[in-house]
């Protein structure tokens, strides 16, 4: 499913470069919940946006789905994004001026769906992470927890391949962390979600199947649970 | 692509108060960029109007500045001769003249008309311009006399003063009945009973002028079958190039002949003279649609930027994203044309019923439907291109600038 094998990233910054990944190789299976953990500036994020084909390795190779996304133009990638990930950001990724159900429906949208199609999807997947009543609120109205439900659910509509989250707890008290590692746990166990989740909090970590401790960029330990 | 109108409409509910204020400020550009030309349209038209009926009909043949001629010669000849080309409708001579009008202890330096009303009645609207008593006949020893120079009451609407800032009290109130002298430039003077008052309101030829029959003119002159100029009255007025060229195929000697656009054409220099005003007050339309639309466009594509950068995260094409802003820089556009357009045509149609008196007489703005069609373009244009600027920025910043902005 996602291959990294001797992947590095270097950035410049000025005269200096900074090493954030170097020589990773990693190999995430479909259906695998991979939590990878570590403390600030250890590459973590760096990896997760690398996965995300938000941003390009500098040096070795990176397979997802049997493709390898360093070689996609700029418009291949974002129609790979579309297609294969959904994503759950850490905070504040949820657009102010549309309901949960709209917020949900969005990647529908981009992928050429009409509404009523977005709007049923969305709302079976609103339901499914106890949203029903909260289907028409804007995001002001909701809970920190219930806006990351909504990124899920908004992550999960055109069902992804692979579902990367970056910190998505990390604005939320310790009940809805919980809740939306759950929820996590849920869907991998249920659907088979492959799922690649980031998060400095080992203790929520220790919910996905396998475990990667990153430090200075390498790999530090791998721990299954 | 639907997901542009609907995100772009949803952007622009949120912000109603922002959408109403800037499709105001491009309506206020769309009038600041038509009204102005339409009122100076309406200004050379009542000019022109007034040049044409009163004072060049649609061709005027007058002695060539080159002859040294004061009077063109056998003028009867000449417009028996114009009066059979077909689609002319009639010729009249017009002989000028200068003069001081005495009435009592006032006194007024005036220009004097010499016309055969039977002639002219068909040529220039002078007759119809009649305020009180007759107008002319062909024999009259009496004298028709323009408002200003008999002397207008004060409370009159437009005012104390004429066109040119002359004081109108004229002869201080002379009418129908009444006798004045009047002293030619040539030194002739003699005593005239007034038969009739003509003027009309605002910048008036007419209201400044005496009329005599062309016989007395004639007389007083000492000359015959000779006139200052000849006014030819033509069926269809935008045919006159075409007729200028048949009149000039008579061969009348030392004549210079003018068709109406070119006998008033100082007003397509005052217009001109305008159009620089007009260009400057399109430049200002165009710096205010600009602005407007561009600084707003710029501050919600800033505003927006971690939300850009999660939408084109989760697959949202960079040329979806500048298209949301152009949406609403069109919509802006496109509202606040049809706003401007709704005032300035409200504004027109009122003014057509209710012209606007001033001091150059009454005036209707006219908009032609070309200005119309091009302030709505360049308003678009412009709203469109200022709002280019800051969506393509926004649409071209990597997907992790973006995203990283709050973080």
């Amino acid at each position: 499913m996602i291959k990294l094998k001797n992947v590095s990233k270097t950035y410049s910054m000025g005269d200096v470069v900074v090493n954030a990944l170097a020589g990773i190789d990693l190999h995430v299976k479909k259906g695998e919940f991979v939590s990878i953990m570590g403390p600030s500036g250890s590459g973590k994020s760096t990896m997760l946006h690398l996965i995300g084909v938000l941003d390009k390795q500098t040096k070795g190779s990176l397979i997802i789905n049997n493709i390898d996304v360093a070689k996609l133009n700029d418009e291949e990638r974002t129609t790979f994004r579309l297609k294969n990930l959904g994503f759950v950001f850490q905070f504040y990724s949820l657009l102010p001026e549309l309901t949960a159900l709209e917020n949900t429906f969005i990647p529908n949208l981009l992928g050429g769906k009409n509404f009523d199609q977005c709007r049923k999807n969305a709302q079976v997947n609103l339901v499914k992470l106890g949203l029903g009543e909260r289907l028409k609120n804007y995001p002001h109205q909701l809970s920190g927890g219930e806006q990351q439900r909504v990124s899920i659910a908004r992550a999960l509509v055109n069902k992804p391949e692979i579902l990367l989250a970056d910190e998505p707890t990390a604005s939320l008290d310790s009940k809805s962390s919980l809740n939306v590692i759950n929820i996590f746990k849920q869907l991998n166990e249920e659907i088979k979600q492959t799922i690649v989740l980031i998060t400095h909090e080992e203790e929520l970590g220790k919910k996905a199947d396998r475990g990667i401790w990153l430090k200075d960029g390498v790999i530090d330990k791998e721990k299954r649970f | 692509m639907r997901v542009i109108p609907f995100l772009a409409f949803k952007d622009m509910k949120r912000d109603k108060k922002i959408v109403v204020l800037v499709v105001f400020l491009l309506a206020f550009s769309y009038i600041n960029m038509t009204f102005f030309p339409a009122f100076l349209n309406g200004l050379s038209d009542t000019f022109q109007s007034e040049i044409v009926d009163t004072g060049t009909s649609h061709i005027i043949i007058q002695p060539s500045l080159d002859s040294n001629e004061q009077y063109l010669n056998f003028e009867s000849s000449i417009r028996k001769k114009i009066d059979l080309i077909p689609g002319v409708v009639k010729s009249s001579a017009h002989l000028y003249a200068t003069g001081t009008a005495y009435y009592e202890n006032k006194q007024s330096g005036i220009r004097i008309e010499g016309t055969n009303p039977s002639d002219d009645i068909e040529v220039t609207t002078i007759s119809q311009k009649l305020l009180r008593g007759d107008y002319l006949s062909d024999d009259d020893d009496e004298i028709v006399v323009g408002e200003y120079i008999a002397g207008r009451k004060i409370e009159d609407s437009i005012g104390k003063n004429s066109a040119f800032g002359r004081n109108v009290e004229g002869l201080g109130g002379v009418d129908v009945g009444q006798k004045i002298k009047i002293k030619f430039s040539n030194g002739v003077e003699k005593e005239y009973k007034i038969k009739g008052i003509v003027g009309s309101e605002g910048f008036s030829f007419v209201s400044q002028t005496v009329y005599i029959s062309k016989r007395e003119a004639d007389s007083v002159l000492g000359i015959s079958d000779k006139a200052s100029a000849i006014l030819v009255k033509l069926n269809d007025k935008n045919s006159a190039d075409k007729y200028k060229k048949l009149i000039l195929e008579l061969g009348i000697a030392n004549a210079d002949i003018e068709t109406w656009q070119e006998a008033s054409s100082f007003v397509n220099g005052i217009n001109q003279t305008f159009g620089i005003v007009i260009t400057i007050t399109t430049m200002v339309g165009i710096i205010i649609v600009m602005a407007t639309v561009g600084i707003v466009i710029f501050i919600n594509t800033t505003r927006k930027r971690r939300i850009i950068g999660v939408l084109k995260a989760i697959g949202m094409q960079k040329n979806q994203i500048l298209g949301v802003f152009l949406f609403e820089a069109l919509f802006f556009g496109i509202l606040g044309t049809l706003l401007g357009l709704a005032i300035v045509y409200s504004i027109v149609f009122y003014l057509t019923i209710n012209p606007i008196v001033v001091p150059i007489g009454y005036l209707k703005p006219i908009l032609p439907l070309e200005t119309a069609i091009n302030a709505v373009v360049i308003l678009l244009v412009s709203s469109v291109i200022a709002g280019y600027v800051p969506s393509r920025m926004a649409s071209k910043q990597e997907v992790l600038e973006n995203i990283k902005t709050v973080e």
